[in-house]
């Protein structure tokens, strides 16, 4: 980290105002290119799927003209049983998702902060099952919560009786929620781990010599320091897991009938599997707003957070 | 090939004949291809007459077949590259539920393959998007096309689009050691069935009576119509009380346990695989897994096959299978048609499927050939072929949509998910909403 | 006592639990490599068995290698690409004030939340038009795009996390600012900008979709297919798809061991700082 700087020698070669308006017009060169790439490989495609959500689009017409439709194909999309049920199932899953993988990677966060040889290995463990693709993660943990899988034969040694993982009631959506968390828990104890790591000793000190006790430091102390730290988490992970599609597609598919649709699989279903073209970019368009609609909230916390 | 012919050229003009790609150097056949060589490809004809065998080109061929049945493909393909040896064939893999997808994607930047190798759902889609081309013209002018029976071509608006060589259906497997043991025969009627999976399951030992499909996935529809069509269950009318009656039928199996519940995971492919272990009694699988049953059951128990068991309406079995198609943006339709004729089409192309995938030569010249005939595996599917083949995909492809709900139904019922007579309604009425003819 | 809260017995059982929790998936899925195809299912939980190699024999082969080098050219220039896009980027949005901020950082995460599927034909017609299908610089092209939006998120907080001081100083001396970010501020990020790449890196490897609707030749076709290509209509090859599994994991194995001190010190997403 090589850095010549030179406090207070002030040289003014160039009137301080010319050169901060040289460089916010610079500044915005920088984004330039990321934006004109943007523009054309992603910000087409949205406003296709707006498009699409707004007209009536199967494959018929899917290169000809598309019929305007305005907001009615979005109102009949919404007012499906489908749509609702994905709805719930939604909520419930990204629920799991977020609250799981914070408290799970907090915890997770915790416990290895003892350092150590073992603690080492094991968050390079979690982090490389973090790495590793859906399609591998998901095809491993169908065969783990099998009846016959590693799973249930383990609660098998403690005498519980199997449990359908995969195929009873409320299950197969909350068991594939989990493997997500499982998959979203150490990016999460990563974060947070730097978090600890970086918490003010003399404050922690101060709190040992006043007799605090864990419970009370962890409450009183820490966790009010992560707070950015958990919100800035909080919204990433409501985006990946709103988003999130491949493991529902890969242990499930939605099913048993639809137990385990979420809404982007409804919307994967729609487009690809019945060619309902626009129906499929209404219920995307959906999640989109959503998820907006909480990000606002992260962008005002983060404004604030810069001012103060 | 070789050494007469160099007698009567000079040392130039064999160069020269080399140089552009000439066959043989038989005086006779040298000199004609010679000429033929520098013409290059042939004109389009559309009357049906074959394009000329020393065509030039490159005939791209898009198919599913994963690492393990890719040889097949190979094999039929070799009898098309015999009779064109100058066309380079392309054979280009793409995941089977990611065929459609590409292909319309394809469509929009007006590109794709000139010949597919499909036989999934999707079809009506893609034809709706333009993927394509009609065959109609060249199926007029085909000599051997009274030998295909209806249910094994695709045609929208009256054009023939897609045709299949061989048929795949679905049928019931046993495993005979378990059937000895406990002293059962494979069920003919859906009434027998039930009373023979409580006996098997009842015997005290851990045999599981029966293994299907459950998924909620296009799977799972091809593997609930024979139940459903039995009781008399059609997409252009689906009667609550036949789906009804097939689901009850199926909700006693997963409750009493004789079918597992975790079926509702299983592809055709796990169905097998778990078959093949050698505690489950029945599958309802199909004739492809001739192949894989020798490797990997081999002589490890006695199995056969027997047709599924008979609803009180006569029902029917979906004839799956690969169909061929011509791509809509293809340069070379001639081409594509002489692959389609010369491979799957063929005698010798069916030959190759059977022995290799256990297709059946849809073929009515071919149904009485000892090849098909001989093998007591093959023998019930044949027989189904022809007393309860239905087409696939279901009205053409148009049923895509209320086919999915039966399978979630399917699935859901499996599940315990929900009440035969819940699944019944919700299933009539979304088929009702979603089958338009 | 934050001594106790790090040293206590919670500390060492929750350690082992996640030692379970994040170990016996992964001995598993090694251990059904080795397992013949009934093995899987009349075995299925057991990680004591006869192991056998033939599925290792059977996938190792210049396809397999091909896929990998296939991989490893997407997933490296998609890094390059995304890398190159977001660091000025990121830089520009810590650096400006204003509603356009909070625009562009809105329209940063609505893209990246649009569903991949969606995207897959608008984006054939451009990668059609520019005639880059069925070449892997498309895929490239497309998988930077879908991961640009992440990319500038990650690499945010490090460049707030730089103080004015630093940057003023080198205007002061008469930098340009390309080269107050360029000398002065890049080199002070590396860490982050590492933890970026790699994470990039590994999310191009597991890449699918884009890969086999934009590749049209087999040769192309990266590990992540050839996983995918198991699963055949007619019978799905568990052994071989967890044997490749395996080793389309080792790559990653071999880049984190190098990179993970990065991620483990690197991840501060607007922590306490």
């Amino acid at each position: 980290m090589k850095t010549s700087v030179a406090r207070g020698t002030v040289r003014r070669t160039v009137p301080r105002s010319r050169r901060r308006l040289r460089r916010v017009r610079a500044e915005w060169l920088f984004l330039l290119p990321a934006a004109l790439f943007l523009a054309t490989l992603a910000a087409y495609p949205f406003v296709e799927l707006v498009h699409m959500s707004v007209s009536q689009v199967t494959a018929a017409n899917i290169f000809h003209d598309w019929p305007f439709v305005g907001a009615s194909g979005l109102q009949a999309v919404a007012a499906t049983a489908d749509f609702r049920e994905a709805a719930v199932d939604t909520v419930i899953y990204v629920t799991l998702v977020v609250g799981v993988g914070l408290l799970g990677g907090l915890a997770s966060a915790v416990m290895l902060w003892r350092g150590g040889r073992i603690a080492g290995f094991t968050l390079a463990l979690m982090v490389f099952g973090w790495a590793l693709p859906g399609l591998i993660n998901g095809t491993a943990w169908r065969f783990l919560l099998d009846k016959r899988g590693m799973v249930d034969t383990v609660l098998g040694l403690f005498h519980v009786a199997p449990v359908y993982w995969l195929v009873d009631n409320r299950l197969p959506l909350v068991s594939v929620a989990l493997v997500n968390a499982w998959v979203a828990v150490p990016f999460a104890t990563l974060v947070y781990r730097a978090a600890l790591l970086d918490l003010p000793k003399d404050v922690l000190a101060s709190a040992d010599v006043d007799g605090a006790r864990p419970g009370q430091v962890l409450r009183y102390i820490v966790l009010p320091l992560l707070r950015p730290c958990t919100l800035v988490l909080a919204v990433v992970s409501l985006v990946y897991a709103f988003k999130s599609f491949d493991f529902i597609y890969i242990m499930t598919f939605g099913g048993p009938g639809t137990a385990s649709t979420t809404l982007p699989f409804l919307s994967y279903r729609l487009a690809f599997e019945l060619y309902k073209y626009s129906d499929g970019a209404a219920v995307a368009l959906v999640t989109v707003l959503v998820v907006l609609v909480l990000a606002v909230i992260y962008i005002r916390q983060v404004g604030r957070e810069e001012r103060g | 090939m070789g050494a007469e012919g160099s007698r009567f050229l000079s040392r130039r003009e064999l160069l020269q004949r080399a140089a552009v790609g000439a066959g043989s150097l038989t005086l006779a056949g040298g000199l004609a291809e010679f000429i033929a060589a520098c013409g290059g490809s042939s004109p389009a004809s559309s009357s049906g007459h074959a394009p000329d065998p020393n065509t030039t080109g490159t005939l791209t061929v898009w198919h599913y077949s994963s690492q393990q049945d890719v040889k097949t493909v190979q094999d039929y393909t070799a009898l098309f590259t015999r009779k064109y040896p100058k066309v380079d064939v392309k054979l280009q893999y793409v995941e089977f539920s990611e065929m459609p997808k590409r292909a319309i994607a394809a469509a929009a930047a007006k590109s794709g393959p000139d010949v597919f190798i499909y036989g999934g759902n999707e079809v009506n889609a893609m034809y709706q998007a333009g993927v394509f081309k009609s065959a109609e013209s060249y199926w007029q002018g085909f000599a051997d096309k009274a030998q295909f029976p209806d249910g094994v071509l695709t045609k929208f608006k009256n054009q023939l689009y897609g045709v299949k060589g061989y048929v795949n259906l679905t049928g019931l497997w046993y495993n005979k050691d378990i059937l000895d043991d406990v002293g059962v025969q494979p069920p003919k009627t859906v009434d027998e069935v039930t009373q023979t999976f409580a006996k098997i399951a009842s015997s005290g030992k851990k045999y599981t009576p029966i293994a299907m499909t459950g998924q909620p996935t296009d799977q799972g529809d091809w593997t609930a119509w024979p139940w459903l069509s039995g009781f008399g269950f059609s997409y252009p009318n689906p009667d609550q009380n036949a789906i009804q009656q097939a689901f009850s039928l199926v909700d006693e199996w997963a409750r009493k346990g004789y079918l597992p519940k975790e079926a509702v995971s299983w592809g055709q492919a796990e169905t097998f695989t778990r078959w093949a272990v050698g505690d489950v009694a029945f599958m309802e699988n199909g004739n492809w897994n001739i192949g894989p049953a020798s490797r990997q059951v081999g002589s490890k128990f006695k199995y056969g096959t027997a047709q599924l068991p008979t609803g009180p309406k006569t029902g029917g079995l979906f004839l799956g299978g690969e169909a061929l198609w011509i791509g809509a943006f293809t340069k070379v339709p001639d081409l594509a048609w002489a692959y389609m004729q010369e491979t799957l089409l063929s005698k010798p192309g069916l030959l190759i499927t059977l022995s290799e995938s256990g297709g059946i030569p849809a073929r009515h010249d071919m149904t009485t050939l000892p090849d098909v005939t001989s093998n007591p595996l093959l023998d019930p599917y044949v027989q189904e072929v022809k007393n309860r083949g239905s087409e696939y995909p279901p009205e053409g492809g148009a049923a895509i949509a209320a086919q999915a709900v039966v399978a979630q139904n399917w699935s859901a019922v499996i599940a315990g998910q929900k009440s035969p007579s819940q699944a019944a309604k919700d299933t009539a009425e979304g088929v009702k909403a979603n089958y338009h003819k | 006592m934050t001594g106790s809260l790090r040293r206590g017995w919670i500390s060492r059982a929750g350690t082992a639990l996640l030692l379970l929790l994040y170990g016996l998936p992964f001995l598993w899925l090694v251990a059904t490599s080795l397992k013949t195809e009934t093995e899987i299912f009349s075995n299925e939980a057991g990680l004591l068995f006869q192991p056998t190699f033939d599925t290792y024999r059977a996938i190792l082969d210049s396809d397999l290698l091909q896929a990998c080098v296939n991989s490893a050219i997407i997933a490296a220039g998609t890094t390059a690409l995304t890398l190159a896009l977001a660091t000025p980027a990121a830089y520009a949005l810590t650096r400006v004030r204003g509603m356009l901020v909070n625009v562009s950082l809105g329209l940063v995460i609505v893209l990246q939340i649009t569903p991949q599927p969606a995207s897959l034909i608008p984006l054939y017609r451009v990668l059609g038009g520019w005639n880059l299908l069925g070449t892997q610089l498309g895929v490239i092209l497309a998988d930077s795009a879908l991961l640009l939006p992440f990319c500038v998120l990650i690499l945010r907080p490090f460049f707030l996390a730089i103080p004015r001081e630093v940057e003023e100083a080198g205007t002061v001396d008469g930098a340009s600012p390309w080269g107050v970010f360029w000398r002065i501020v890049l080199p002070i990020t590396l860490n982050g900008v590492a933890t970026a790449a790699t994470i990039i890196f590994f999310i191009a490897w597991g890449e699918f979709l884009y890969a086999i609707t934009f590749l049209t030749d087999a040769s192309q076709y990266p590990i992540s297919v050839l996983i995918a290509g198991q699963i055949g209509m007619y019978g799905i090859q568990w052994s071989k798809m967890m044997a490749i599994a395996v080793v389309a994991s080792l790559p990653i194995l071999a880049i984190y061991v190098f990179t993970y001190r990065l991620l483990r010190d690197g991840l501060a997403l607007g922590s306490v700082r």
